[in-house]
């Protein structure tokens, strides 16, 4: 079955990217809502790339969710802990975010319901009433005119002469006479502005007929109003069938707008009212999304940052356990960069300082006690041998018992640097010149000195420091021989020495820098120059860095090896200008 | 046997209810063109539609409340061909627009191509004035080829005007007014 890995970079890339995204789309969301056309048109986009993401985050807090608590049933090393992480900090996010939701929702919907008014409401429709008050008195002022019109068309033989005169004598915009059939007889029209004429249907000629006359209020589109009557004409002839007047009046025009504008109003309102349910639900669904949204990526960091966290834990207890086992674990751990993994490394490094001190001085022991007897039965063996023998035996005997007692000398040296490395520390700090302390170290090795080797290079005459002068001097020893090992090969072996101090005010640093036109280190070995055991030397205990690391440290300096640009290595110390007064002993 | 036959039950059971809520849903939808006839007159093809419109309590709710409703009608004329892909040589859009003017209380229907505008005082006659349609020039006969065989499609649309697209996706499991009849067709001439 295909797993997740998230901790690869295009997953964590991808990730990022979503969440960057979601991030742009929200943020895109509450800035269109400023523009209503523009909010409606974005939404639905926006609210796609949300659900997406959503979706995708919540894949994922499910898989890593299932992969947490699958760790934790097989008591995997630190699920316990992450687990116990996630669900703290989950639960810190979760509740605030479920309290906000809550009264986010709830201020909402009250804000929302104080839109709609009952007394707004009201209001409104006691002004639609108010307006068509004002307009049933010019309704009834054009009934009486049409009434009046209707009865002087009676008996009239040159209808359209008469319109026109009865028409230019009234306020009408229009008159028209109509037969049964809604067809036009005579008709006389000035102006009819926006609004169309029409002919009545058949349902208000009926009206007409029945209650004696109709009437009605049109709109235009441009919100203009036209008032317009329908009478019968009585007895207009008693052969015909009978007739119809039709009259349009214009509404006055501030009337007019004002009516509009109330009835505009009032639509609007009662739009905002049959909105109001798919509103709330839109903005609950849109807060629910985001604050989903804003919960799945705490409870996914959530389970991201524990296991961050318990990742160098986890690597401390592996450690712990491989030492425990009897394993030094010359293998680095490398869980990042923050405190956390600094302290475990540390932790993990003096452990495997310990190991090898251990080691080292067990090594000590088992080796020191049988060495003065091998010697010493190889030296009896010579003196009494030897005279005894005859020439070529003599040879014989006396190369061998050399040997013996030359690798035993080899042996104790060794066990004598094990013995260093594995001592406590027991320093005894002072005053003395480094300078000086440096060009009496050079002087150890003559042969080399003669020949030129060393190259001198201070920045002050008198460099004076705080440090066991015993243990730097061990130090120097130590590069020194290091150095001469690995420029044995070169033509022109240089050794170039440099001291300065890091700071003006003397409260720093001093930096002693070795840099050597040798073979330079081993790539390979590069990173574990300091670990015990590590040489590529054929003879040598391996301890010789390893040593000065620990006298170093011991010193609370520094100690870092690289491999010139050029040919070589270099090798920096940086010793305390003064020592903690509670780190003396 | 007797789990088998209840099974059973249950899903006639199932079923009929699915079927209901389907034909709920059909009775329920606000317009259905009934039929549809084009006649030739003086080099034009005019058309005569009846549409049935029934709109239910939460459109009448909407269109009371202030909500304009754009009704569209869209014509395709089509060459039926044998053995071809059928081609389409004519595209023809009605749009009209269905609003209840509180101050007046009457219906208005604007017909967006012509500009024409009627009014009605009922919602009734309002949506038989708009679901009967005389006369509409559909096609000219210089377009048509006599020999040939030609259907005219029909597809009704309603929607309302002033409800966010957003919330319209939002609330997708509320009917959002909207509505899309399927396509009717009649032949051109006989």
């Amino acid at each position: 079955m295909a797993t997740i890995r998230l901790n690869q970079k295009p997953a964590k890339t991808a990730i990022f990217c979503l969440i960057l995204l979601s991030a742009l789309s929200l943020f895109a969301l509450m800035f269109a809502s400023d523009s209503p056309d523009e909010f409606n048109k974005l939404q639905t986009p926006l609210l796609m790339i949300n659900t997406f993401s959503f979706l995708v985050l919540f894949v994922l807090v499910v898989v890593s969710g299932k992969k947490l608590v699958r760790d934790y049933k097989k008591s995997k090393l630190g699920a316990k802990l992450r687990l116990r992480m996630t669900l703290a900090f989950g639960g810190l996010s979760v509740v605030p975010a479920i309290v906000v939701f809550f009264f986010a929702t709830n201020f909402m919907n009250k804000g929302i319901d104080v839109w709609f008014d009952a007394e707004v409401e009201q209001g409104l429709s006691n002004a639609l009433t108010l307006g068509r008050s004002a307009l049933d008195e010019q309704i009834q002022q054009g009934l009486f005119a049409t009434t009046n019109i209707a009865l002087e068309l009676t008996g009239t033989d040159q209808l359209d002469q008469k319109l026109n005169e009865l028409r230019d004598n009234s306020l009408a915009l229009e008159l028209l006479v109509l037969n049964n059939e809604l067809q036009v007889i005579g008709s006389s029209t000035k102006r009819l502005s926006n609004i169309n004429s029409r002919l009545p249907s058949q349902a208000e000629v009926n009206q007409a007929k029945n209650k004696q006359s109709w009437s009605s209020l049109d709109s235009s589109i441009d919100g203009e109003y036209i008032i317009r009557i329908l009478v019968p004409i009585l007895g207009f002839s008693s052969n015909e069938t009978p007739l119809y007047l039709q009259s349009l009046f214009s509404v006055d025009s501030n009337l007019s707008k004002m009516a509009d504008s109330v009835e505009e109003t009032y639509a609007r309102y009662g739009r905002l009212t049959f909105l109001k349910i798919p509103l709330q639900y839109s903005y609950i669904f849109t807060l629910a999304l985001v604050v989903l949204l804003a919960l799945l990526l705490a409870i996914f960091g959530s389970i991201e940052f524990a296991e961050r966290l318990v990742k160098p834990i986890e690597s401390l207890e592996e450690g712990t356990r491989s030492v425990t086992a009897g394993g030094a674990n010359t293998k680095n751990t490398k869980a990042g960069d923050d405190e956390i993994s600094i302290l475990v490394s540390s932790f993990m490094q003096a452990q495997r300082e310990a190991a090898w001190s251990d080691v080292a001085r067990r090594m000590a022991h088992e080796i020191n006690n049988p060495l003065t007897p091998i010697q010493l039965s190889a030296e009896r063996i010579r003196n009494r041998y030897l005279s005894k023998l005859g020439k070529e035996d003599q040879a014989f005997l006396s190369s061998s018992t050399k040997t013996i007692i030359h690798q035993v000398e080899v042996l104790r040296d060794m066990v004598n640097a094990f013995g260093d490395f594995a001592k406590d520390p027991q320093l005894t700090f002072e005053h003395f010149d480094f300078n000086q302390l440096l060009m009496e170290a050079i002087d150890l090795f003559e042969e080399e000195k003669k020949s030129k080797h060393f190259t001198v290079l201070c920045n002050e005459r008198s460099a004076f420091i705080e440090a066991d002068i015993k243990r730097v001097l061990q130090i120097l020893n130590n590069i020194f021989k290091n150095a001469i090992d690995a420029t044995k090969d070169s033509l022109n072996p240089k050794i170039i020495i440099t001291s300065k101090f890091l700071s003006d005010d003397r409260e720093g640093y001093l930096e002693l820098k070795i840099k050597d036109n040798g073979h330079g280190f081993d790539p390979k070995f590069l990173q574990d120059a300091f670990q015990p055991y590590v040489t590529t030397k054929t003879k040598g205990t391996g301890l010789g860095l390893a040593i000065v690391k620990k006298l170093v440290q011991e010193h609370f300096g520094f100690v870092t090896a690289e491999n010139n640009s050029d040919q070589g290595a270099c090798l920096t110390i940086l010793l305390p200008i003064k020592q903690r007064t509670k780190n003396k002993t | 046997m007797k789990k088998k036959s209840h099974k059973a039950k249950q899903l006639v059971r199932a079923m009929l209810l699915l079927l209901l809520v389907i034909t709920t849903n059909l009775v329920a939808q606000p317009a259905t063109p009934i039929k549809g006839e084009s006649f030739l007159l003086n080099g034009v093809y005019y058309s005569n539609i009846d549409i049935e419109f029934v709109f239910n309590d939460e459109y009448l709710e909407a269109l009371n409340s202030g909500l304009v409703f754009d009704i569209d009608l869209d014509f395709l004329v089509v060459n039926v061909r044998k053995r071809r892909l059928n081609r389409e040589i004519g595209k023809l859009s009605q749009k009209y627009t269905l609003k209840y003017n509180a101050f007046t209380q009457r219906y208005t229907i604007f017909n967006v191509n012509t500009g024409r505008e009627a009014s009605r005082s009922s919602v009734g006659s309002a949506l038989q004035y708009l679901g009967s349609i005389r006369n509409l020039p559909t096609i000219d006969d210089s377009l048509i080829n006599i020999d040939q065989n030609y259907q005219v499609y029909l597809q009704v649309s309603t929607r309302a005007q002033g409800v966010p697209n957003w919330v319209k996706t939002l609330t997708f499991w509320r009917d959002n007014l909207d509505f899309v009849t399927e396509w009717i067709q009649w032949p051109l001439y006989d």
